[in-house]
């Protein structure tokens, strides 16, 4: 069974997050990641989201991932980083 | 020899129109005669904007601006939701070759906003640029800055707020309580100012804003060792503009769900 997950998150020196996704299996599908933060191409967003969907919902996995795809495509992310996204995702409480 | 600039003083126009006009330059901003330009304008009637990344419904209580007639705009540019209102806006766009635009983003923020902090400073106002994007005086905000990198180009843009309806505008607004969390201040109406607490009522003559824009023009010359050429739109950046704003500014898919139906646009 799917479980819907959504957190809001700010960190002190980045801007805020929020995050929703679904759960089953301890995988994550339908992640958005929204927020007023910056990030160069916009549309990495996209690319980061899609990236993020049936993977494991796990703090290594998912820094891991997220640390690779920004490095390997020159992401540059403005007020948001991959732990602050991790830890959304990770901390997000069932809605 | 001075580098040459296009200077735009546009006036009040709708939310659609001048978001279009920013990114019909920055679609001819890698063109060989294109000319870095800074622009300023502002509203009519009043809009809100939410940034590239967030979503109405988080953002805005979508049934008070619909009620009152507020037209609400998603940016290309990332950033937070504002309320357009008593407002001095500009953009500035240069060619991703330019000298200025060449240095790491987070840099580029505080070089293209220094002109309007001195400015701020020669009124005696504390003003200076904080964290990633704000100018503030006195430790609270008075102008928030947003920038894209694409189609060859940079655009910057931003406010400097005249005036606040803080009653208003969080009535539009939905402010997170996280938000506060962090911030020293409890109330996020407490974090913000406008020039009209700092200089008095006098800022809101056209007469103010036009010397306060001069101000920022001579700055942008000096510290920039350029010249300004007062100028409009080319042809092709007039037919953009109405491009951008009839099938992406005006269009509910991009406000509401960022879906760009001509991928061409951007």
């Amino acid at each position: 069974m799917k479980n819907k997950y959504t957190n809001i998150l700010k960190k002190e020196t980045e801007k805020l997050i929020r995050i929703s996704y679904s759960e089953e299996n301890n995988c994550i599908s339908n992640l958005s990641i929204s927020g007023d933060f910056f990030i160069h191409p916009e549309e990495a967003i996209t690319k980061i989201e899609e990236k993020l969907n049936n993977v494991q919902k796990d703090t290594e996995v998912i820094n891991k991932l997220l640390i690779m795809l920004i490095t390997q495509n020159n992401y540059e992310l403005i007020g948001i980083s991959p732990e602050s996204i991790t830890e959304a995702i990770i901390t997000a409480r069932p809605v | 020899m001075l580098e040459k600039w296009r200077l735009i003083l546009d006036k009040a126009m709708p939310a659609s129109y001048n978001m279009a006009k920013d990114c019909a330059l920055l679609a001819c901003s890698s063109e060989k005669e294109f000319l870095p330009t800074l622009r300023f304008y502002s509203w009519q009637p009043a809009a809100l904007t939410i940034g590239y990344f967030q979503k109405i419904e988080e953002e805005l209580n979508e049934e008070v601006c619909k009620k009152e007639n507020v037209p609400i705009i998603r940016r290309i540019t990332g950033g937070g939701a504002v309320f357009h209102q008593h407002e001095i806006t500009y953009s500035v766009i240069i060619p991703l070759s330019h000298k200025l635009a060449n240095s790491k983003i987070l840099d580029s923020y505080k070089i293209l906003s220094d002109p309007i902090v001195e400015t701020l400073k020669s009124y005696n106002l504390n003003a200076s640029f904080e964290g990633i994007n704000d100018i503030v005086v006195d430790d609270k905000k008075i102008s928030g800055n947003a920038q894209t990198r694409r189609m060859g180009g940079v655009l910057q843009h931003g406010t400097i707020l005249l005036d606040l309806e803080t009653d208003k505008m969080f009535n539009y607004l939905k402010v997170p309580t996280e938000k506060s969390k962090v911030k020293s201040n409890a109330k996020p109406a407490s974090r913000v100012t406008a020039l009209k607490y700092l200089l008095g009522e006098k800022v809101l003559s056209n007469d103010f804003q036009n010397k306060f824009i001069q101000k920022i023009i001579e700055n942008w010359q000096i510290q920039n060792n350029i010249k300004f050429e007062t100028s409009t739109l080319t042809e092709k950046e007039t037919n953009l503009t109405i491009e951008y704003k009839e099938n992406l500014f005006e269009n509910i898919n991009w406000n509401k769900k960022r879906t760009i139906e001509k991928k061409s646009l951007l």
